[in-house]
């Protein structure tokens, strides 16, 4: 578990004491409000050189007495508070610098100017509070003024507009003629056509390509804090695919065993969440894509979709309860007396297999109820006819004819498994993990992105890999999958 | 081989009767269709005999063993479908050869049969094609080869001629009945089209709304239909509607809109009998000067001119229902022209007496 916490790359250990100075006022004096402040004189880098901040803890952080009384925005240029975004944009990789006290404030000029008014330490006291402010929070900039335009201008640009006004529409007609040529704009009319091709792009960049463009950037960066972005260190790296081979540089083993090993197992898993998804639910889309019609059809339909509408969390928390040691199951099982003392069913993953098989079955049912309903009866009767048996009618007829279905099928259920997170983290064994999880720590505990990202993509593409090569194996197109 | 035997049999669904207490036997090695209108059920009888469902009643023996009950895998039957259902991801030597894989037959076995079978259907070397590659005909004997492959003692065959063109469906009528002299196996063919039945089978049984009518050879079941129904069904037929006023030596006369006509009396008809006498469109002719029976008087309509014949209409008991007449081309056609009186006359041995009953729909 130890390497798996992406804590490692977190900001140093909290320091042992914490100081705290209160109403501390520096030079330049300030003539403001709020009695007084600090006026920080740190070089604006960011950088460890300030005592302070390589201690300010990104979220999820060690906490440092300093940060929760910072003044939130106004301190954007102290170079304290950049550091600070609540969601865990990453720290800078400081060196433990030793904590601050009353003596290492080497770099501050610190002038207090009332110190009748500090606080004295009471005996067994051992914290201070400081309170840092930059000029602007205490006087922020006044709004630059707007300057009124003035008659000529306006004359100016009226008359301009009315000059190049008979060319520009001249223009825009021919414009418009030639968009109209297109067959594409002459089916749909101009106007739905540019709504279909402005948010169909717009979909495509900004919701598919731009996030993952970026993302895959992200993945080749160091974890550098934002002040560094464009610096002389930001460049690319191989370290974060590196870090999931090989770990770090010191370790014992030359491989990182332990991403990898769960790498391979949430790969595994998927697989044969895929596989069980896959045996339940062909027979169940075969009874109702050929045997039955009408009302009954339309009734298990019903019931296979309603029970989706209960959320993805409440499903995987009752299925905790289920599960539990003291669950339902194991009361009934114990009831009966098949086993006497309690199964754990998370330490064994069958509550994680159940969850996520249970999670995908509509994704794996519809793809080949879709796919066997094509398929013409009369084609099972004649194979039976032939003599052939029901396991041979669907192995050699039924399922060659559902196979894109079933690629269909089983690509989206193996994709979402791969990717899930809510079933492993609230099913999940307590010594399992699922990739994910270790993709969502590097994210959001760990606060290192890049890491977290070169993951996402390592699973991303090997999952793509693995399915191109099961669609090699079973001679399955593209262009299948997607329906004929 | 094997002859199939259809003992009282009935099938119902629910409330729904499609088969009403069939019982016949089909000879080994004969081609025998069943032709009636959709709905007679026909298909259901097919269905039967191949073990997709089961008669509610009665009991059907193939080559004298019981098969009521046992599966269609398990007969020694194979059905070709009205859409043939060959299977499209296969080649064709893979869908001749199914039913030998499903027997656990070896691959180049398999292929050997299966291109003897493309042989037999005049298709040599195409076993290495997809089905879609193939032509509805050449479609149509695959279908048949597939079903041969497994060396069935009955072929069972739903409309299978249904979806080809008319030139098409009478090549393959002729080469449907040549496959089986050759491979002299019994063939139970399916039809609605009466010119199919008449030229391939050995016997017919007509069919209507569940119940057999008649069964017979081609000409039995043209010459003499024992039933209103399949006199108006096969070919066509001019129907006299009346009351018997006499039976005698075989003979009734019938007290028709047009006066006493006479016809044969196969089916037992009595004085006082409600009845149709059947007359063909050919077997009518323009009287004699000195002819007295068999004759009455009507107007012509209109006259069709088809080459070989002529179509004659003349008015009938009403005027839904023209009388037809069809004159053979003897190179001088001399006929009244439409709208003249003629006099009509038919040899009482042409026409049928038949109890009056249910006709089919024209």
């Amino acid at each position: 578990m130890n390497k798996a916490g992406p804590n490692e790359d977190g900001p140093a250990q909290a320091p042992a004491s914490l100081i705290e100075v209160a109403q501390i006022q520096i030079a330049p004096k300030l003539p403001s409000a709020g009695g007084s402040v600090i006026a920080p004189q740190l070089p604006s880098t960011g950088g460890s050189s300030g005592g302070i901040t390589p201690q300010l803890p990104s979220a999820g952080g060690s906490s440092s007495g300093i940060s929760p009384q910072l003044p939130s925005a106004g301190g954007s240029s102290s170079g304290i508070a950049p550091q600070l975004p609540g969601s865990g944009v990453p720290t800078p990789p400081a060196p433990a610098a030793p904590a601050p006290s009353h003596k290492s404030g080497a770099g501050l000029n610190i002038t207090i100017t009332n110190p009748e008014n500090l606080p004295r330490l009471a005996p067994g006291q051992n914290e201070l509070k400081l309170i840092i402010a930059s000029p602007e929070a205490v006087a922020p900039a006044p709004p630059p003024k707007v300057e009124g335009l003035g008659f000529w201008e306006v004359f100016l640009a009226l008359v301009a507009a009315l000059v190049i006004a008979p060319y520009v529409q001249k223009e825009a007609g021919k414009w418009f003629a030639s968009v109209n040529a297109i067959d594409f704009v002459k089916k749909n009319g101009i106007v739905i056509s540019g709504y279909l091709i402005f948010f169909s792009a717009g979909w495509m960049v900004f919701m598919i390509v731009l996030p993952q463009l970026y993302m895959l950037d992200f993945s080749f960066r160091f974890n550098l804090p934002p002040a560094d972005y464009g610096g002389p260190d930001d460049v690319y790296t191989l370290k974060n695919y590196e870090y999931l081979l090989f770990g770090r540089k010191g370790d014992e083993d030359l491989f990182n065993w332990l991403h990898l090993a769960v790498f391979t197992k949430t790969i595994f898993a998927s697989v044969i969440v895929t596989v069980i998804d896959f045996a339940l639910c062909y027979p169940i889309a075969y009874f109702m894509a050929q045997s039955v019609a009408g009302k009954h059809q339309r009734l298990l339909f019903l019931c296979l979709l309603m029970p989706f509408w209960v959320n993805e969390i409440l499903r995987a928390f009752a299925f905790k309860l289920i599960f539990a040691q003291q669950g339902i199951l194991n009361v009934a099982m114990m009831g009966l007396g098949l086993w006497d003392t309690p199964f754990d069913f998370f330490k064994a993953d069958v509550a994680l297999f159940t969850g996520l098989t249970y999670a995908y079955i509509l994704l794996m049912i519809f793809p080949l109820y879709n796919a066997i309903e094509s398929l013409d009866h009369n084609q099972i009767e004649a194979a039976r006819d032939l003599g052939a048996s029901w396991f041979r009618i669907h192995l050699r007829v039924v399922m060659p004819y559902a196979k894109p279905g079933i690629a269909s099928g089983c690509t989206m259920v193996f994709m979402l498994s791969a990717g899930a997170l809510a079933a492993p983290n609230i099913l999940g064994g307590p010594s399992s993990l699922w990739f994910t999880q270790i993709i969502y720590q590097w994210y959001n505990t760990g606060g290192n992105w890049p890491q977290g990202s070169a993951y996402a993509f390592v699973l991303l593409i090997a999952c793509i890999i693995f399915v191109r090569i099961m669609m090699r194996v079973f001679k399955v197109g593209l262009g299948e999958i997607a329906g004929r | 081989m094997s002859s199939v035997e259809l003992d009282h049999i009935s099938i119902r669904f629910g409330d729904f009767t499609a088969v009403d207490d069939a019982h016949l036997t089909i000879e080994s090695g004969e081609f025998f269709s069943f032709l009636g209108p959709s709905g007679c059920g026909k298909t259901t009888i097919l269905r039967a005999v191949s073990g997709f469902n089961d008669p509610t009643e009665g009991t059907i023996r193939i080559g004298s063993k019981d098969v009521t009950g046992s599966g269609p895998n398990q007969r020694p039957t194979a059905l070709i479908f009205q859409n043939l259902a060959l299977f499209p991801l296969m080649t064709v030597a893979d869908n001749i050869a199914f039913g030998l894989e499903v027997r656990g037959i070896k691959y180049n076995e398999r292929r050997r049969r299966a291109d003897e079978l493309l042989n037999l259907i005049a298709l040599p070397g195409q076993g290495d094609k997809m089905v879609s590659e193939l032509s509805g005909g050449q479609r149509q004997r695959v279908a048949i080869a597939r079903a041969l492959a497994v060396e069935p003692e009955v072929l069972l065959l739903d409309e299978p001629l249904s979806a080809l063109d008319l030139k098409l469906r009478q090549h393959m009528r002729t080469e449907l009945r040549t496959i089986q002299r050759r491979v002299g196996i019994t063939f139970i063919y399916i039809t609605h089209d009466q010119g199919e039945a008449l030229t391939m089978s050995d016997r017919i049984a007509v069919m209507s709304a569940g119940i057999v009518q008649q069964i017979g050879d081609g000409s039995e079941i043209y010459n003499y239909p024992s039933t209103s129904f399949v006199a108006s069904f096969v070919g066509e037929n001019n129907p006299f509607r009346g009351t018997v006023a006499k039976a005698d030596n075989g003979h009734a006369v019938i007290d028709s809109h047009f006066g006493p006509l006479r016809g044969v009396n196969r089916q037992g008809l009595k004085e006082g009998d409600d009845a149709l006498l059947f007359v063909r469109p050919e077997n009518l002719h323009v009287a004699k000067s000195d002819t007295t029976e068999n004759v009455f008087e009507t107007t012509i309509l209109k006259e069709e001119f088809e080459g070989s014949f002529m179509h004659v209409f003349m008015a009938g008991e009403d005027e839904e229902k023209d009388l037809k007449l069809a004159v053979s081309n003897d190179g001088e056609l001399d006929f009244p022209a439409p709208g003249e009186p003629v006099r009509v006359t038919f040899n009482p041995d042409r026409g049928i007496a038949l109890p009056y009953g249910e006709m089919a729909d024209e």
